[in-house]
């Protein structure tokens, strides 16, 4: 086993602030003490713990947000889909941690540090500093994590030397960064035992005489004699990310980096599922009114960002936005497996099939910027009633086609939806008549067909029922 | 006029109808049109594929679509690209499509509210590289000149065979268009001619009233296959008449 622990310090301030950190000092309070700080706070000279009154006569213009365990919490849950890529058994632990268990992971992506680089690399693109730990157990990673130390490890480190080195690392760690009740760290520390390595060797017996079970507990799955499980999270179903900012966005192109942030966690979260996205769903909201919501179809599930961010763009073209947008909101409502796509349209002996491909990028482009009713696939179906004959389609689905097995007359290429009513006297008929007729049960109608030539030239299809005459169609 | 032969099949003189082979196109780079005798108007012996057709007709129903599909039906035989239309004043009827040898399963429809979104989709649909003709209808009122301009261009960049319909009056204006259609209407129209002057092609002066034959349906399978069946069931039911006489 080898444990990789994410510790994100400040991840409950940059889940407010998005991209926007950094320019103005800005602190997260729990029961009115500081609880975090951007740097711009602490050269402000706040300290963690001061109190509300204390900042704010330190810093006039601090922004300031009450911390809320459980929204962190749903954050810290959302950020697991980065960390899937890397192996399937993540699990978070409260409130800062994302713990990866990567030793099966290592051949695949080439070694501990490129998985580091690489982790480090995805939480820095969605707004999050991160320090990483290894360790042979998940609480040493933890530790090593909080205290920004890391061990030296080979490309394919083997179980044993992982677990020296850890050790090694341990005996010079400051016993503050054990998950231990505050009043054990202050009876130890009384006692002389300041740093994991006098810690650890104590006398274990002796020790649980003198505390409680608990801290003997947290020794053994520390260095490892005891199995310590992990409640692995899977990666939640639906898809919907926010964002709230600091302050209201007025111009596109901050609107825009936002939503491309959206886009890469969707994105990201597409490729641990093997899906793609059949429609998403936008949503700007001002600071005191209802959002707008912006659907964006897609005519075959789409995996690339560039893709899903061209037709937004698009369609958002079609919509007034809020003058002033606090936050954003993307929601995956539509997602389909990638398997029944492209590369797999082939039957067992490898040859495409005959269904042509759907110009989808240009589809998708329509559908954004015209609307989903601004195109029409046509097919033919096997009815001899004129109307019923052909079907428009807007579905990616619409390959089922069924020509006539038979034409009997002569059809026009214009057809008339619905009939239009004429007079009979300007007309000439030429053909016909072609009898039509339906049964009861669809509707009954009986019509005699003809082509007959208007006076101005022009070739017609007429048909005539009991409520008089009514033109069908051009010959064009 | 025996010498005047002799001088004209010696290599150095140069003739006005050489022109396409001496600008470098080839002899048959178009679209085979269906009716010889338009093929022999036009200077690629076919439909342009990469060019603007203007077509200008006032009235409906006078053979203006049957004219192009059998260059259509052609394209879509060769290419696996798409045909769209953009801005259909009726709906394009399926059935009759088919009858004309059209895969229906190829067609894309483009709805646009105003003329500008017409423009915008029609561009869009000659830059996407998926469509291999397109047929527009346009808002006459609004179309200026360099609107023409950019679709002749986008048009030739992408290689779409690209139709515009206008009403003839358009005529009297100059166009960007490749080649220029005018097609007559006739009181006596029967459907099964089309009369149209060519009012603007490449390598060539006007041309006035060129009559084409149009087919109502050509072989379209599904007859074929009719009257296959029918012919078998004719036979075997001879032979049994026969055995049964022997008999």
């Amino acid at each position: 086993m080898l444990w990789l622990c994410a510790h994100l310090p400040q991840m409950g301030l940059e889940m407010y602030e998005g991209s926007l950190a950094g320019r103005q000092a800005s602190v997260v309070v729990d029961e009115r003490k500081v609880h975090l700080m951007n740097g711009i706070a602490q050269e402000a000279g706040i300290a963690l713990g001061s109190s509300l009154a204390t900042a704010s006569s330190l810093a006039p213009d601090l922004v300031c947000y009450k911390r809320d365990e459980e929204a962190e919490k749903e954050y810290l849950e959302k950020i697991v889909p980065v960390a899937y890529r890397f192996t399937p058994r993540v699990s978070v632990s409260l409130p800062y941690d994302v713990m990866l268990e990567i030793s099966g992971s290592l051949k695949l992506f080439g070694g501990v540090d490129r998985i580091v680089h690489l982790l480090k690399h995805a939480l820095r693109r969605i707004g999050h500093e991160s320090f990483i730990g290894i360790a042979h157990t998940p609480s040493a990673a933890r530790v090593l994590a909080h205290a920004k130390k890391s061990i030296p490890l080979p490309e394919h480190p083997d179980a044993e030397a992982v677990r020296n080195s850890t050790l090694d690392c341990l005996r010079e760690t400051s016993l503050k960064y054990a998950e231990l009740a505050p009043s054990d760290i202050e009876r130890l520390s009384n006692m002389g035992i300041r740093s994991f390595g006098e810690l650890l060797n104590l006398p274990r017996n002796e020790l649980g005489q003198r505390f409680e079970k608990s801290l003997l507990e947290y020794v053994a799955r520390l260095v490892g004699s005891t199995f310590d499980p992990q409640k692995y999270t899977a990666p939640a179903e639906p898809f919907r990310s926010e964002i709230h900012l600091l302050e209201p966005v007025k111009d596109r192109q901050s609107l825009d980096v936002h939503m491309e942030q959206l886009s890469l966690k969707l994105v990201r979260w597409l490729q641990t599922r093997q899906l793609g996205v059949m429609e998403v769903l936008w949503i700007f909201s001002p600071f005191d009114d209802e959002g707008i919501s912006v659907p964006v179809r897609f005519s075959h599930p789409r995996t690339r960002i560039s893709q899903i961010l061209e037709y937004s763009e698009l369609a958002l073209e079609s919509f007034d936005l809020p003058r002033e947008v606090i936050s954003i909101c993307l929601e995956a409502t539509r997602v389909d497996s990638l398997l029944n796509t492209g590369a797999t349209q082939r039957d067992l002996l490898g040859t495409h099939e005959v269904k042509p491909v759907l110009p989808g990028d240009l589809l998708d482009r329509l559908t954004a910027r015209l609307g989903i009713s601004s195109w029409q696939l046509l097919r033919n179906l096997d009815d001899h009633r004129p109307e019923c004959a052909w079907s428009p389609s807007n579905d990616r689905e619409y390959g089922h086609d069924t020509p006539p097995f038979f034409t009997p007359g002569h059809r026009p290429l214009w057809l008339f939806e619905p009939p239009l009513p004429v007079r009979r006297k300007h007309f000439e008929l030429l053909k016909g008549p072609e009898r039509i007729q339906s049964g009861w049960w669809e509707g009954h109608f009986s019509r005699d067909y003809f082509v007959a030539r208007h006076e101005s030239g022009s070739l017609c299809w007429l048909f005539s029922n009991e409520e008089g005459w009514f033109q069908h169609g051009y010959f064009s | 006029m025996s010498d005047l032969q002799t001088l004209l099949s010696k290599d150095f003189i140069w003739r006005a109808r050489d022109l396409a082979a001496s600008v470098g196109i080839e002899q048959v780079s178009g679209i085979p049109t269906g009716f010889s005798s338009l093929d022999r108007l036009l200077c690629d012996r076919g439909w342009p594929r990469d060019a603007l057709l203007e077509v200008l007709v006032d009235i409906q129903g006078c053979g203006e679509l049957r004219l192009l599909m059998p260059g259509l039906r052609h394209l879509l035989y060769q290419e696996t690209r798409w045909v769209a239309w953009i801005n259909p004043p009726f709906v394009p009827y399926a059935p009759a499509l088919h009858s004309l040898g059209i895969d229906v399963n190829r067609v894309l429809l483009v709805h646009p509210n105003s003329h500008q979104e017409a423009l915008w989709a029609l561009e869009k649909i000659l830059e996407s590289g998926s469509c291999s003709a397109a047929l527009a209808w346009l808002n006459e009122r609004e179309l200026q000149d360099k609107q023409l301009r950019r679709v002749q261009s986008r048009a030739k960049e992408n290689r779409v065979w690209s139709t515009i319909f206008r009403p003839s009056r358009a005529a009297r204006e100059s166009s960007p268009a490749e080649l220029r259609f005018h097609i007559h209407s006739s009181r006596s129209n029967t459907g099964d001619r089309v009369v149209l002057s060519v009012l603007k092609r490449k390598g060539g002066w006007a041309v006035n009233d060129v009559s084409l034959k149009l087919q109502w349906h050509p072989n379209a399978l599904p007859t074929d296959y009719m009257a296959g069946k029918w012919n078998l069931w004719r036979r075997t039911e001879k032979k049994k008449e026969t055995t049964r006489r022997i008999a």
